[in-house]
């Protein structure tokens, strides 16, 4: 689905934390946002599903504003993967993924659901694990478990803030990998990323943040060494080879 | 091979119904102890006698009349105070939460007491069997309510601020209990000797004044209650994840909580009002609860509703039985069950196991 951010604003107690953000994302799109903490990632992904209310400015869904949607129907639109998710009660990862699901259960869940649960562990490689307690899991599991439960709400878009936060090398990829085939599959994915390497490899549009605006958007040909330096205020070294490129951060 | 998983996920579902289903029998037997025990020897055979209708006029007088309505009470407020309890926790996400340590039964006994004394509805009289008796249950229960109200708007108010964590809203609390505490002492001084006798009894809960009457009033009240609780538990279950995340799947938050926590405090102030104070239920039993079955609200709600009340009847026939003839208020016997449970809780920290 298509999405557009007509100049959203949004502030925090009176300071400012997004202003004047205008960008366009089409179907299938993997959008990465960057820029350095506090610099608005995650309130502009509370915002585009209305998590938070923005003070000025609307964002349209296929040219429907959101706040015609009832919160049901959106959470059938998009589903969110938040930051960290401070569980205080264990659940088993079937139960997890199945609360995905919540948008369309109404007094209990149907074999529809089960069944759309169990397909997605299947997808997933997590059948294994479907009766472990996910407070027990790594956090690569975590997170794939966390993944699944958003596919379960069937959306078009996925919202991910950090998915890869606290995992290494090999799971980060893993999990960009998973990202990557939905949004093969026409799920538009966006992601708040902090690593501009790993934005590069999987994203086909990015977008910095600075201070809340959008700083820059584009594709590959908006990392270049002025961008990074002025976006995280440090030096860095761009390395073309063939037609990668790689930020490699500098001395100081 | 997505075929089995569904297949485990149902076993672990029958599991849980067994589990009701164990809790029910569980109720049964309580009750039919409850039946038997008490300074009047009725056995199964006056029982079964009663039940084919020839019965001797004291035994019926003793079982209809005193006995049942006394287990009817028991099971209802159970029930209710429990399951306020396991709402409330899922609600506040907050394990040590309950209608008692929020101060929500104190505000509803302050609210019991004021209707007598204040608001006139205390022509109370001794009764036949040395039990004050209100005259006005409806004022007397819509006072609790509204005053229970009260407490539920401070702990809400401070769960909206960041950082209000389970112990701060513990302590505050701590801190509408012994206010409403000191209004309730402050009433005492006020009333007159009968007054007096019967506010006495709400500070420590009694089903001896349970009657036919207030079961009924109990029944109307709770089902409705229960059914709303079973008809969100998908709702507290997205809450169990985070307020964000809750949102985002198309949860309003802020009334999810709001109607909870209402219709939790209307739970607690109707047992209050007729029974008074009787800690520690809804914090104990939601936690047995757990950690036998686990988390997930849509067993947690009726588990804690059957479990809520076979705990409070067990705890009334043994507070009936334990110093014969003497019959002790069970709510200084669910005092001291609860008290060393809840300690328990605090020392081993409540991050661990269940709650991690």
């Amino acid at each position: 689905m298509k999405i557009t951010v007509q100049d959203i604003e949004f502030s925090y107690n009176g300071s400012p934390a997004l202003q004047n953000v205008n960008t366009g994302i089409e179907k299938g799109d993997f959008v990465a946002l960057v820029g350095p903490n506090g610099s608005g990632k995650s309130t502009l992904i509370k915002c585009l599903n209305g998590i938070l209310k923005t003070r000025k400015g609307t964002v349209l869904i296929d040219e429907k504003p959101i706040n015609a949607f009832t919160p049901g129907e959106l959470a059938k639109e998009m589903a969110y993967v938040p930051q960290s998710e401070n569980r205080k009660s264990a659940l088993h990862v079937f139960d997890v993924i199945l609360l995905g699901r919540k948008p369309y259960i109404y007094w209990k869940p149907t074999d529809h659901d089960l069944r759309i649960t169990a397909n997605i562990m299947k997808t997933l490689h997590l059948e294994d694990l479907a009766m472990r307690d996910v407070n027990k899991l790594s956090g690569g599991q975590q997170q794939t478990v966390f993944i699944a439960r958003a596919l379960a709400q069937e959306p078009d878009i996925l919202l991910l803030d950090e998915p890869t936060a606290n995992l290494d090398i090999k799971h980060q990829m893993e999990v960009l990998e998973l990202l990557k085939e939905q949004a093969d599959k026409g799920i538009t994915v966006i992601i708040a990323l902090h690593d501009i390497n790993m934005a590069m490899r999987y994203a086909n549009k990015i977008m910095m943040l600075k201070e809340g605006t959008l700083f820059a958007s584009g594709g590959t040909e908006i990392i270049t060494k002025e961008n990074i330096e002025k976006l995280y205020d440090i030096k860095v070294h761009i390395i073309r080879e063939h037609e990668n490129i790689f930020v490699v951060p500098g001395k100081f | 091979m997505s075929e089995k998983v569904i297949r485990q996920y149902r076993k672990y579902l029958k599991r849980r119904s067994y589990f009701l289903t164990a809790l029910f029998v569980m109720l049964l037997i309580t009750i039919y102890f409850a039946l038997v025990s008490g300074s009047a020897d009725i056995g199964i055979k006056s029982l079964t006698g009663l039940l084919l209708g020839n019965g001797t006029p004291l035994t019926s007088q003793i079982v209809v009349q005193i006995r049942m309505p006394r287990i009817a009470g028991a099971i209802l407020g159970g029930t209710a105070l429990a399951v306020s309890g396991a709402v409330i926790q899922s609600l506040l996400r907050n394990p040590l939460a309950s209608p008692f340590t929020l101060g929500i039964s104190g505000a509803s006994a302050f609210g019991a007491a004021f209707a007598i004394i204040v608001l006139g509805a205390g022509n109370s009289y001794v009764g036949s069997n040395d039990v004050p008796v209100v005259n006005q249950p409806y004022l007397v229960t819509s006072s609790a309510f509204l005053w229970s109200l009260g407490s539920v708007a401070v702990i809400l108010l401070l769960s909206k601020y960041r950082g209000a964590t389970p112990e701060i809203i513990i302590l505050s609390g701590i801190i509408i209990s012994s206010l409403f505490g000191a209004g309730i002492a402050a009433m005492q001084y006020l009333a007159d000797s009968v007054q007096l006798a019967s506010i006495v009894f709400w500070t420590f809960g009694d089903l001896g004044r349970a009657a036919w009457k207030d079961t009924l009033i109990l029944v109307i009240i709770l089902v409705p209650v229960l059914v709303f609780f079973m008809y969100q538990r998908w709702n507290y279950k997205s809450l169990n994840s985070g307020d964000d995340y809750a949102r985002s799947l198309g949860v309003n938050v802020t009334r999810v909580r709001l109607t909870g926590m209402v219709m939790a405090s209307l739970a607690t102030a109707v047992v209050v009002s007729f029974y008074g104070i009787i800690a520690f239920i809804g914090l104990v039993v939601p936690h047995i609860v757990r950690r036998i079955i686990g988390n997930d609200e849509h067993f947690l709600i009726p588990a804690a509703a059957v479990f809520g009340g076979v705990f409070l009847l067990l705890a009334d026939t043994l507070a009936r039985t334990i110093i014969s003839p003497v019959i002790l208020p069970v709510g200084i016997l669910t005092s001291f069950i609860g008290a060393p449970l809840f300690l328990f809780l605090l020392i081993r920290g409540m991050e661990k196991s269940y709650w991690s």
